[in-house]
């Protein structure tokens, strides 16, 4: 691991922006005909995924900030669902090697996990006033030890949500890979389609899930920093 | 540069990448989807208010008819009823008015049945008398003597008093 204040990976640039991409054309087959009768298709889906994320973040965040909360999370999963699936997928890159996922690479998990780091710092401020934030930073739960408790806690947030999804992706595309260096013949034929085929299955349901798991982990710490009571 | 490289202007881009997307979202696909759903939220709660209307204001109506039939029963059987005591009385009119109309008839034939024998009397008294006369002529002719005569002229006016 290294770091660069300078470099730029393109890979996950590129592939950053197909994820994007996929998630605005759905987006917009769900939006493009939005009738206030019947909905049907892309519409209907795209409802219930905003009635699901409403639900799931009202019952976790103040009311003031639950409604762009809920969109706010809903986008970041819908990214990431497809960020992380995009590796799965047998598309050609252009350096010979398969297509890897965005969030395969640090990078973009460190930023988007210190981005929400921020927000989060955003959202203690604005709903708990600027006093009552540093009051929290400092004073909770013992005055001033309080202080390297909450660094602590605040800092390993963003890192563990980042190496976490990081990591979850990233071995499911290195062990993906790894069943097709399985034995050549028949029976390695056999080996490859059999656990390469188990391995698909087990890492679309993975990516699915740390897609989820991120999403949720940063409601829940917003809402904790939002929450006048913490 | 590896995939476990933490680079700057990557970090950067993936914000920035996530925002673009946010951004798009908010603008072209939740925007017209909530108001959609809010607008399908207020269609059906004005449905269900509008229902709520027509279902009372159903059942004013079904009240207001079932009054109105209640009213014409009472009425119908009022009518029933005075058309009865009418009839009644009618009848009894009626048959008093016979009653009366026969007594009257009786009483008339009586009175003329009275006035006949009257004057069925009178004209027997006036043939009596001549027929006195004639017998007093024949009487007369006979050459009665004092005794026969008296006799005879007793017999007749007793006869003459048991036709009074």
């Amino acid at each position: 691991m290294n770091f660069s204040l300078t470099a730029f990976q393109w890979p996950p640039f590129w592939t950053g922006l197909i994820s994007i991409g996929l998630v605005l054309l759905f987006g917009l087959a769900a939006a493009r005909r939005a009738t206030a009768s019947v909905p049907s298709g892309a519409q209907n889906m795209m409802e219930t995924a905003i009635e699901t994320f409403q639900d799931l973040v009202g019952q976790m965040a103040p009311e003031a900030l639950a409604p762009n909360l809920s969109l706010l999370a809903l986008t970041l999963f819908l990214m990431l669902v497809v960020a992380n699936i995009l590796g799965l997928l047998p598309l050609p890159w252009f350096n010979g090697d398969w297509i890897h996922s965005p969030t395969a690479f640090l990078s973009i998990p460190a930023g988007l996990a210190a981005w929400m780091f921020l927000l989060i710092q955003w959202a203690g401020i604005k709903y708990k006033g600027f006093g009552g934030w540093v009051y929290g930073w400092v004073w909770k739960p013992f005055p001033v030890i309080g202080l390297v408790i909450n660094a602590l806690e605040q800092l390993v947030m963003p890192v563990s949500l980042a190496f976490r999804l990081f990591g979850n992706i990233l071995a499911g595309e290195l062990v993906l890979r790894m069943t097709t260096h399985l034995p050549h013949g028949i029976g390695g034929v056999i080996t490859t389609f059999g656990i390469g085929t188990l391995w698909l299955v087990f890492s679309f349901v993975i990516s699915m899930i740390q897609a989820l798991i991120f999403t949720i982990l940063t409601v829940a710490y917003m809402s904790i920093q939002a929450n006048k009571d913490h | 540069m590896s995939s476990t490289s933490l680079t700057a202007p990557n970090l950067i881009a993936a914000v920035l990448q996530f925002l673009l997307l946010l951004f798009l979202l908010r603008a072209f696909v939740y925007k017209p989807i909530l108001a959609a759903m809010q607008k399908r939220r207020d269609t059906i709660a004005k449905q269900i208010h509008d229902a709520d209307g027509l279902r009372s204001e159903a059942d004013k109506l079904r009240h207001e008819a079932q009054e109105l039939v209640n009213q014409a029963r009472d009425e119908a059987k009022q009518i029933l009823a005075n058309a009865r005591r009418e009839s009644d009385e009618q009848a009894k009119k009626i048959v008093e008015q016979a009653q009366k109309e026969a007594s009257y008839r009786q009483k008339a034939a009586i009175d003329e049945i009275e006035h006949e024998r009257d004057q069925a009397l009178a004209s027997i008294r006036s043939q009596v008398a001549d027929l006195v006369v004639f017998a007093a002529g024949k009487v007369i002719e006979r050459n009665l003597n004092a005794e026969d005569q008296a006799r005879y002229v007793d017999e007749v006016l007793k006869d003459v008093g048991q036709l009074q």
